[in-house]
């Protein structure tokens, strides 16, 4: 039985939030959940108000949750499966991945919405709805979901949250995964397993936290722009009135395109945004191909683009993709505006995963050199990130969907 | 009919006059109208003529313009794709930067484990007692460890690249150039007894060992140690000169021992001189004996050149010519036959063994052929390759006494006979036969 061995720091009445991660990657479920929450609850001075957990596929999930009751007891949880954990250990597969929180000044509210397949904003908003039989979202930070990574258009659920809650209300989160086998992900939500739904973690309270975010891919555009011109939904038909497959194809070149659709996770669309210039380039959300149909000559993507809007092609080496890891954690520390970081959630695209291949325990140390190595940190690959590109500016404070992409949320005390 | 009134018909003609005079002037218009109209219509003929050529002119715009606009594209299309080959060569070049670095860290944690392990046998060599070398195939010296400041002067420095010539005199040239090609051709070198020079010319003697160096399957060097036997050969010398000394002591020992034997034996003689009775001269004559039997093998561990072990025929027969002298037993009579093949034997079984023989000999030259009975007595040493001997004495003569038993016997002589066999660990046995055989297996 591996044991993590953390040197434990005296709990001080000063800390305002309590925070404990754990990780095992014991062969049995219950065992694997007893020992990463036995090792997260160490740090813990009491019981813990929520735990965030994220685990291997390979698990049986409901003896992996009854593993973590048998020690935690009925506590609120949310979390679910995912394409590879990331804790304050680092990188890992085939493990559980925990985190434990309490504090006196901010309150934790778990909520859940079902069927996301069926309709993503209609599931959005029962999940606003459960949230919000619970608690009121006056003194709210963030809300942070974790939605079923197999469960549709990443902008509708985006644009049913913001008709509820308003374009400026504090939104990130990561898509769940299934170790790459894109069929089922599965959600975890207060002790229970569910197969096509969002558990969302409402975090609220006084004002002496602040929160940071870091949204960045590392991804540069390739080529000219060119716009989309027939789009259903999430299904993009055309580019620039020619089959956009068929583009796509001529772009990648015919050995390449034999690799289609999972060559897409290393060459995503980016779908720019006229208004938005960062360090005076052109910004653009990423938008990966999921599946191709090559009768119908068409492309589905992640989540919608709608018809008109310029597209460019985008590619990034391993560096640059680091290289984004690193930006999005010095975007998230200036967030914070001195407050000391306590806590670090991380959401990062498998695509980049799968372009790091044996370097992506690189991206979580850039995290950790830029954030600090001893901060609890807790996250999975995702198979969609959700957050705003700049919190700090107005105009691109509404949460947006992506791809390929790291969303980091940070919790500092003030 | 009313006549028209003249008013009337002047008012008709004012009225046709009008009515002339308006159809002229809208003649007149027509007229002007329909040339007008004639000049426009050329005007729109020019107009359309103008208007097809710059039709035809844009039409041509357009077509480069579309030639440019998939030239472009196709550009766009190879920019995008060069572009994507080029992130493609990009991660491979990162993946080789990083497998470059991993092999580097881990050739820099070898180096220093080499290092480590350099500088420990380095120190291992440096502080051997004799000198480590290895030389080239010429004869040139790649390599001498520290001692060679104190064996033969010269600083390591000195010493590294110079030809073996330096350190060898030149009569000791042909066999050091020997020895090289001996090791250059596979072979070890194994003690080569060498003089040596010092920087100052004094030689010394050398003792060098030597192996090749191979590398897959090439003789690339020799290596080899080199020691100083000067002390070694001192120290031999004098082993050698103490060791003469004690064999003369030794011999001179033996010598005394045998002459005062012989001094005993001769007193043994005299004494008895004078004596009438026959038993007591026989007692003196079997003392004299045995002392002479002892006598005998320090003479002969004198004489010979190994003073561990006799020739135990060689002594044998002096002895059994001595006891037929003594006992005056005509060899005609009473033959010997002798067996005894070249056995040696220490001093510790020599001596029994002698003595056995001193009184089964006696025995049987003094009661075995009584009353001028002829006959013969054989003595053999047999042994077989487990250094176990076999001593047999026989002789065809009258035999032992029917209720003679040779463990339960008054007689001294059968007594000693007895004790002496037990001291070298031996088994008597009587042998049924005619005449009488005693055998000691030893």
């Amino acid at each position: 039985m591996k044991q993590q061995i953390e040197k434990l720091k005296p709990f001080s009445k000063k800390d305002l939030l309590h925070a404990g991660v754990g990780q095992s990657d014991h062969e049995d479920s219950y065992l694997a959940g007893q020992e990463a929450v036995s090792s997260a609850l160490a740090h813990l001075p009491d019981t813990p108000d929520v735990l965030i957990i994220f685990g291997s596929t390979r698990f049986d999930h409901r003896k992996l949750l009854e593993g973590i009751k048998s020690v935690a007891g009925q506590v609120p949880m949310v979390g679910g499966t995912t394409a590879g954990e990331i804790s304050t250990s680092g990188f890992s597969t085939q493990s559980v991945v925990l985190m434990a929180l309490s504090s006196k000044d901010l309150c934790f509210t778990t909520g859940i919405g079902k069927n996301m397949s069926q309709d993503e904003a209609a599931c959005g908003l029962s999940l606003i709805d459960d949230i919000r039989s619970k608690k009121s979202f006056e003194d709210a930070h963030s809300l942070i979901l974790f939605p079923n990574g197999m469960g549709g258009d990443g902008a509708k659920l985006i644009q049913g949250l913001h008709s509820t809650l308003g374009s400026d209300f504090e939104i990130v989160g990561g898509y769940l995964g299934d170790d790459e086998r894109f069929k089922y992900t599965y959600q975890y939500y207060d002790g229970k397993v569910y197969k096509d739904a969002i558990p969302g973690l409402l975090v609220s309270g006084k004002n002496s936290f602040r929160t940071g975010i870091g949204v960045r891919s590392g991804f540069e555009s390739i080529g000219n722009r060119f716009y989309c011109t027939e789009a259903e939904g999430n299904v993009v038909k055309k580019f620039d009135g020619e089959s956009a497959l068929s583009l796509y194809k001529e772009f990648l070149g015919e050995e390449r395109s034999q690799r289609l659709p999972g060559i897409c996770l290393e060459y995503p669309f980016g779908l720019i945004d006229e208004k938005v210039s960062i360090a005076g380039k052109e910004y653009f959300q990423l938008r990966c191909g999921l599946a191709v149909d090559h009768q119908e000559d068409s492309i589905t993507l992640a989540a919608s683009i709608p018809e008109g809007s310029a597209i460019t092609l985008t590619t990034a080496s391993r560096g640059d993709i680091i290289n984004g890891a690193m930006l999005a954690a010095k975007q998230a520390k200036d967030c914070l505006k001195g407050a000391k970081p306590a806590a670090i959630f991380m959401f990062s695209c498998v695509g980049r995963k799968l372009v790091l291949g044996r370097r992506t325990q690189e991206e979580v140390l850039a995290v950790k050199e830029i954030l600090g190595e001893e901060v609890p940190l807790i996250g999975f690959y995702t198979y969609g990130e959700i957050g705003p590109i700049d919190k700090m500016k107005r105009d691109l404070a509404p949460t947006k969907f992506h791809n390929e992409t790291v969303v980091l949320w940070v919790l500092g005390s003030k | 009919v009313k006549k028209p009134s003249y008013q009337e018909l002047t008012d008709k003609v004012r009225e046709l006059k009008n009515e002339s005079r308006e159809r002229k002037r809208a003649e007149k218009k027509l007229v002007e109208k329909q040339s007008l109209l004639e000049n426009q219509n050329i005007k729109l003929v020019q107009k359309s003529i103008e208007l097809s050529d710059l039709m035809r002119e844009l039409e041509d715009k357009n077509y480069e313009l579309e030639l440019i606009r998939s030239k472009l594209r196709k550009e766009n299309v190879d920019i995008v794709r060069k572009s994507i080959e080029l992130s493609y060569v990009m991660r491979k070049l990162e993946d080789k930067n990083y497998d470059l670095e991993q092999f580097q860290t881990e050739l820099e944690k070898t180096m220093i484990s080499l290092q480590e392990s350099e500088l420990r046998f380095r120190n291992f060599v440096e502080a051997s007692p004799d000198l480590l070398f290895s030389m080239t195939k010429n004869g040139y010296i790649k390599y001498a460890s520290l001692k060679t400041k104190e064996l033969y002067g010269y600083s390591q420095d000195e010493l590294i690249g110079k030809h073996l010539r330096i350190t060898t005199p030149a009569k000791e040239l042909p066999k050091a150039i020997k020895a090289l090609k001996k090791v250059y051709s596979g072979r070890v070198l194994d003690g080569l007894l060498i003089m040596q020079k010092t920087k100052d010319g004094d030689e010394f003697p050398a003792e060098i060992n030597a192996v090749p160096i191979e590398i897959n399957g090439k003789i690339v060097g020799a290596q080899g140690v080199l020691r100083d036997i000067t002390e070694q050969l001192r120290t031999q010398e004098e082993i050698k000169a103490s060791l003469k000394e004690k064999e003369i002591l030794l011999k001179e020992v033996h010598h005394r021992v045998k002459n005062n034997m012989q001094i005993i034996s001769s007193l043994l003689r005299l004494q008895s001189a004078g004596i009438q009775d026959e038993r007591i001269l026989d007692k003196f004559k079997v003392s004299q004996n045995r002392i002479r039997s002892l006598a005998l093998i320090h003479e002969r561990l004198y004489r010979s050149t190994d003073f561990t072990k006799i020739d135990f025929a060689d002594y044998c027969r002096n002895l059994t010519t001595s006891l037929f002298r003594s006992y005056s037993v005509d060899t005609n009579r009473v033959k010997l036959i002798q067996e005894i093949k070249s056995v040696f034997l220490d001093l510790n079984r020599a001596i029994p063994c002698g003595l056995l023989i001193n009184e089964l000999l006696s025995n049987a030259l003094k009661h075995a052929f009584p009353n001028g009975r002829k006959g013969e007595v054989l003595i053999s040493i047999l042994t077989n390759n487990k250094s176990k001997y076999t001593l047999l004495v026989k002789d065809n003569g009258v035999g032992l006494p029917e209720d003679f038993d040779i463990f339960n016997t008054d007689s001294l002589g059968m007594q000693l006979v007895g004790d002496l066999t037990s001291q070298i660990g031996g088994k008597l046995k009587v042998l049924k036969t005619e005449g009488t055989a005693i055998q000691v297996v030893f």
